[in-house]
């Protein structure tokens, strides 16, 4: 993958690194590359990674701008909707976040110009890694309507791409539907997630819910990163249709979710029956508890 | 061995005015090729946000060989052959600025770029079309009586 994005000599660095183990690699315009391996961050030098600044790869702008050339395919009318939200998604669910410029006109932003950081974040498969908690959200081959949560970077997005393959796999009752605001959960289309699972990919949550349950009757709609304030008419109006929602959501604990405003609303009317927290400190993925619509812990 | 030193004289004086016609309808070809992948590219772009070098790969079985030899060049980057028996510099700039202008805007910018480049060919095809009246045509009209002429003459 880095072949196709970098030039020879950085792909050729990142290829001294073993890339299961590399999350992010981060471009700044003349400064160092940094790269996020296992969860640590270093310096890449042209022997692979080292924590001497003096050893790093400096990155030159024009680096920045032909990645982004290269992500849009020499079109950045196709990315700049992207580009505005402050991502691009790439393929295999590669998600690579820009900063620059925003080019404004009458209050809505244009595009983003002068781009000088970009920051690649590479998914990784773990298989079974949502099996710990499976047996707590899944009953009887019914499922239950549950809300992953835990910081940036600790493993929300593998654990439900995880867990779509498992469901897929186990019961071919269930109907899947899964909306994909980012590209994050299928890789834009590259990543088998099961062979009873339906992708509505780069669509507005609103709209993929509103039209993927009258359209595809799933049994499950499957989304990434929620938010509370915005998206929470939408799964209530999706869950009074019947359909189970499996959701992600930027919190560290449950706690660090009770502190958010619209949680109460949440709560009283027990949208989610179950609450999965993950953290990183046995690595991304970590379980640390699956909860209850009244918060007690049925796994930890 | 006098009747066919003839008739190889006569097909040659012929074919040098089928060259010179076919010069100004492989060039007519070249703009009327452009004008059908700007409406091509204003569609497929203000419709389904396609990325350009896909519009161009899908469509290019519609363009005639010399083209897709150009989009080859100066597009894609796959062949350097910058030589062209059809062209004139002037000619190969307009077709290379435009094509190094795709893909650098959004799609409100692409499409009135496309749109600006797509009216210039337009303009330059009305021109290449009296041209060839003229001229163009004239060549293998020229080039069939002359062959004819010496026929006659030599026989």
């Amino acid at each position: 993958m880095f072949k196709q994005l970098l030039p020879i000599n950085l792909a050729t660095a990142l290829s001294e690194i073993n890339f299961n183990l590399i999350n992010e690699v981060r471009l700044r315009a003349n400064k160092p590359i940094v790269v996020n391996v296992a969860g640590k961050c270093f310096y890449l030098s042209n022997i692979g990674v080292t924590s001497k600044a003096s050893e790093a790869i400096i990155c030159d702008a024009g680096i920045i701008s032909g990645l982004i050339k290269i992500v849009s395919n020499n079109s950045l009318y196709s990315i700049n909707d992207q580009l505005i939200n402050g991502y691009v998604p790439y393929i295999g669910g590669v998600r690579i976040g820009v900063a620059g410029e925003v080019v404004s006109e009458h209050g809505n932003i244009k595009t983003v110009k002068n781009i000088t950081s970009v920051n690649i974040r590479i998914p990784h498969l773990i298989k079974n890694c949502s099996l710990s908690a499976y047996g707590s959200l899944v009953n009887n081959g019914c499922v239950y309507s549950t809300l992953i949560l835990s910081s940036p970077g600790a493993g929300k997005t593998t654990f439900v791409k995880d867990l779509i393959m498992q469901l897929s796999k186990r019961n071919l009752n269930l109907s899947i539907l899964v909306v994909d605001e980012r590209g994050e959960l299928s890789g834009s289309n590259s990543i088998n997630l099961g062979d009873n699972v339906d992708v509505i990919l780069n669509s507005t949550k609103k709209f993929a819910f509103q039209n993927g349950i009258r359209s595809l009757n799933p049994d499950v709609v499957v989304t990434d990163e929620i938010n509370l304030d915005s998206d929470l008419e939408t799964i209530e109006e999706a869950l009074t249709c019947g359909v189970k929602v499996i959701a992600t959501i930027h919190a560290k604990n449950i706690n660090d979710l009770k502190n958010k405003k619209s949680f109460a609303m949440l709560l009283n009317k027990q949208l989610f029956n179950r609450y999965v927290v993950l953290n990183n400190s046995c690595g991304p993925g970590t379980l640390e508890g699956v909860y209850n619509e009244s918060m007690s812990c049925v796994c930890c | 061995m006098k009747l066919i030193f003839l008739i190889i004289v006569c097909l040659a004086v012929f074919y040098i005015g089928y060259l010179f016609s076919s010069y100004y309808k492989k060039k007519l070809q070249i703009f009327h090729d452009l004008e059908q992948m700007c409406d091509i590219l204003e569609n497929q772009i203000r419709f389904k946000k396609e990325v350009a070098a896909k519009i161009i790969a899908d469509n290019r079985y519609l363009f005639s060989n010399e083209f897709n030899s150009l989009i080859d060049t100066y597009f894609f980057k796959t062949s350097f052959n910058e030589l062209n028996l059809y062209l004139s510099e002037k000619e190969l700039n307009l077709i290379k600025t435009f094509f190094d202008s795709i893909g650098m805007s959004d799609v409100e910018g692409e499409l009135n770029n496309i749109k600006a480049h797509s009216q210039q060919f337009k303009m330059y095809n009305l021109e290449l079309k009296t041209k060839n009246e003229k001229v163009g045509e004239l060549g293998i009209k020229l080039g069939s009586l002359c062959a004819l002429l010496i026929f006659i003459i030599f026989i």
